[in-house]
This record gives structure tokens, sequence and C-alpha cells, in this order.
């Protein structure tokens, strides 16, 4: 069922997935992705999950943000559309 | 607007609508009735003679038959409501009976919740527990782990979370593969 | 991003901030791993203990991350979790002479009997296959980590 905080992290959710797709910095990409897994682990919590919402958090906002910014010291801030 | 992006655009839209759906089609925490986690209903049959011989603490050949016809008999290895094989436990909360059956396992030995017998308003509708009942009713006493969670995710399901943790290290593995150099490795 | 090409020195706030918060998270990722009173398992607790190291190795560099945690104890630790998971396993069965199935950890009565622990099964699940996962979660992690971050500096050196 529809609680009233859902409509926010919706919002907020859909936001941010849209952004994280649209961007060419692939540093902002990143970090939107990680707020992506913040808003997911709310509306885990939110939905009564709490230990998927831990995984959620620590694996979606910990580590894998790390692991993609690890992945980004080795290419270029620019993402390169080919033109 | 590039093609791609437009498709990618196009799925997140859609992946979007499909997650408001479920987050507004899941039932509210804790509803102790929401369909999935507490019973499944069967069939329901007229009560005339039943109740009864349900009090007296025999389950009536009817019942039995028709539970039989639906599926849980020897062939699906389900085990079957013979004479001495079930127990049957009144539930005043929820207004009916247990039928408890022990299946020979090993080493828990207790009886488990198998069937549920409602009656309302002359008629008997027979449920059958869920999984999930049986593991956090019998999750404390069986594996004496507090947290339910991790009862149900070290112990009843510890052949997936072994393999999911092979996922894992397989993931470090390919990645010390891929990324380091030949010489190196 | 990566320092050397940004100019980026070792910032002191960022470093001592990191001295400050680094036990403090390495203490929550081991008390959201051992027991199970609280949310969360094995596997939120490696996660998080990589996040830790991880943020170790932000603020002072990959050299002395890499100090911290070498290569031998990280492959060592990747494969120890399995370890631990799996021989509990194999303890069900070689304590119950091959009676019980292979993660059916309710056949360590015996040894309980003799440790004297009363629900010993809730301590083995608890304890070591979760400490298991952890440890195998955190070591993947960390290893990815480094060989996504490591510069070859030395690869120039070596070759």
């Amino acid at each position: 069922m529809i609680v009233p905080i859902d409509f926010v992290l919706l919002f907020f959710l859909l936001v941010t997935a849209i952004a994280a797709i649209t961007l060419k910095d692939l540093f902002a990409a990143i970090v939107l992705l990680g707020a992506y897994s913040f808003i997911m682990a709310n509306m885990w919590l939110q939905l009564g999950a709490s230990d998927v919402a831990f995984t959620e958090a620590a694996v979606g906002a910990g580590t894998s943000t790390a692991l993609m910014v690890a992945a980004l010291s080795r290419l270029s801030r620019k993402a390169r559309w080919e033109k | 607007m590039k093609p791609e992006s437009l498709v990618g655009l196009l799925m997140v839209l859609f992946l979007a609508a499909l997650f408001v759906y479920v987050v507004e089609d899941v039932p509210a925490f804790g509803d102790k009735y929401s369909p999935a986690n507490r019973y499944v209903k069967l069939f329901s049959i007229d009560a005339e003679g039943l109740t009864e011989s349900l009090e007296a603490g025999k389950v009536p050949p009817a019942i039995k038959n028709e539970v039989e016809r639906i599926g849980f008999n020897k062939e699906n290895n389900f085990p079957t409501l013979e004479e001495g094989a079930y127990e049957i436990e009144r539930n005043e909360e929820e207004g009916g009976w247990d039928l408890l059956i022990a299946e020979g396992e090993l080493y828990f030995k207790e009886p488990l919740k198998y069937y549920f017998v409602k009656e309302e308003d002359g008629k008997l509708t027979i449920y059958r527990y869920n999984w999930p009942v049986r593991v956090l009713e019998k999750a404390e006493e069986e594996t004496a782990v507090i947290n339910t969670v991790t009862a149900g995710l070290a112990d009843y399901r510890g052949y997936d979370t072994m393999f999911e943790e092979t996922v894992i290290f397989s993931g470090a593995v390919c990645v010390i593969l891929l990324m380091r150099r030949r010489g190196r490795l | 991003m990566n320092p050397e090409s940004t100019g980026y020195k070792r910032d002191v706030i960022i470093q001592t901030t990191a001295k400050l918060m680094v036990p403090f998270i390495l203490v929550f990722g081991l008390y959201v791993m051992m027991g199970s009173e609280g949310t969360g398992g094995g596997f939120q607790g490696g996660c998080i203990l990589a996040a830790a190291y991880i943020l170790y190795v932000t603020a002072f560099g990959t050299e002395k991350g890499r100090v911290m945690m070498p290569e031998s104890w990280n492959t060592f630790f990747t494969s120890l979790g399995l370890y631990l998971y799996d021989g509990a396993g194999l303890v069900a069965i070689i304590l119950s002479l091959a009676a019980a199935q292979f993660l059916n950890y309710s056949a360590i009565w015996p040894l309980a009997n003799i440790l004297g622990i009363a629900e010993a099964r809730g301590y083995m699940v608890a304890f070591v296959v979760d400490v298991g996962i952890g440890i195998t979660v955190m070591a993947a992690f960390v290893s990815q980590f480094f060989d996504l971050a490591w510069k070859e500096k030395e690869e120039e050196k070596g070759e």
C-alpha cells in the first residue's frame, strides 16, 4: 500500500535514475547511483524489509560506488560519446 | 536525443511504473492475513456431522479423501492423514482446528502444523499452512538461532548461501585474472 | 581522479577524519557480522568492513593500504571464508558419522555435549558460518577494489 512518504521517495528515485543515465560526467553519474542505492534502501525500509535495506545500503551505496570510482580512476572523466 | 538513449529512458520509465505498482500492491508490513505467508485455502465442505468427529480428535474420511485427491498424497511424498499419524489441536484465536503431522525427520520429531480447518457458519474450509509459518514458529527451537532471518538464510537455506558465497568468490577471482598482467598473477 | 595526475596532495583533514572513523566502522562491521540479534548477517558485515578498508585507502593512498592488507593475506582470506563455511558443513557429516546431511548443523550435538554449550547449533550458525561469509565478502571486495585502483607504478619500474 502507498504511504505518503512513498511519493517523495519514488519521485527522487526516478529523478536520480534518469539523471544518472543522461549525464556526461561519469563521476557525477557514479555519485547519483550511490544516491539511488541510498533511496532504494529507504524504500526497502519503508516496505518493512530491514535486512534487505541493510544489504542495499552496505552494497549499493557503500561498496559498489567505491568499486566504480576505483574503476573510474582508470578511465578519463568525460564519457566519450562517438559523434 | 539519440535512439539508444531514448530506449534507455523508456526502460527506466517502464521499470519505474512497475516499481510503483509493486510498492502499491505489497500488503502492509505485519499484516497477519496477507495471503502469501499465512495459509493457502484448499477447499470447503459443509459441516453437518464433521465438527463432532473433529472435536473427538479424528479426521473424517470426507476431508481425508478430498485432501489426498487434491495432491497431498504418498506419490508427491506428502505425509498423509492416516489414523495415528496426525494430532488435532483446537486453535482458539482463529476459531478452528490445527492438524499437526510429525514428519519422520531424523532430528526434529515434534509434530508440525500442516492443515488448518476453519469453521464458519455451517461450512468447514481447509487451509494448508505455508512454509514461512513453519520457519517462524519452529526456527527458535530447531536451530536455536535468535534471528529468524539468519536462521532462514544460513541454516534452512544453507545451500543457497553457500553458492551465493561461491559467486562472490568467483567474482573476486575473475577480477584478479582479468586485471593483473600475465607476469604478476 | 587519480592522485598523481590532478596534483592532489594527501589532505590532512581527510586523513585525520579517516583515522578517527575507520576503527569505529570496523567495530560496527564486526557487530553486524557476528551474532544475530540485530539485522544483517555475514554479507552485510563483510561489506561494511570492506567499506572501512576502502575509506582507509582513499585517505592514505594505495601503497599504505597495500601494506595494511598485503596481497597474500587478501587471497588467503578470500578462500578462508569458504573453507569455514564448507568446513562447518563437513563437520556436521564427520561428527554424526555420515548420519546427517551435508549442512545439517544439528549433528554437532555430541561436540556440544562435550563442550557443554546448550544451543551449540545456534552459536555455530551465528558465528562460524556468518563469519565465514563475512571474511569472504570482505576479502573479495577488497581484492576487487585493489585490482581496479592499483596504479601500475611499479609496473614501469618492474619491466
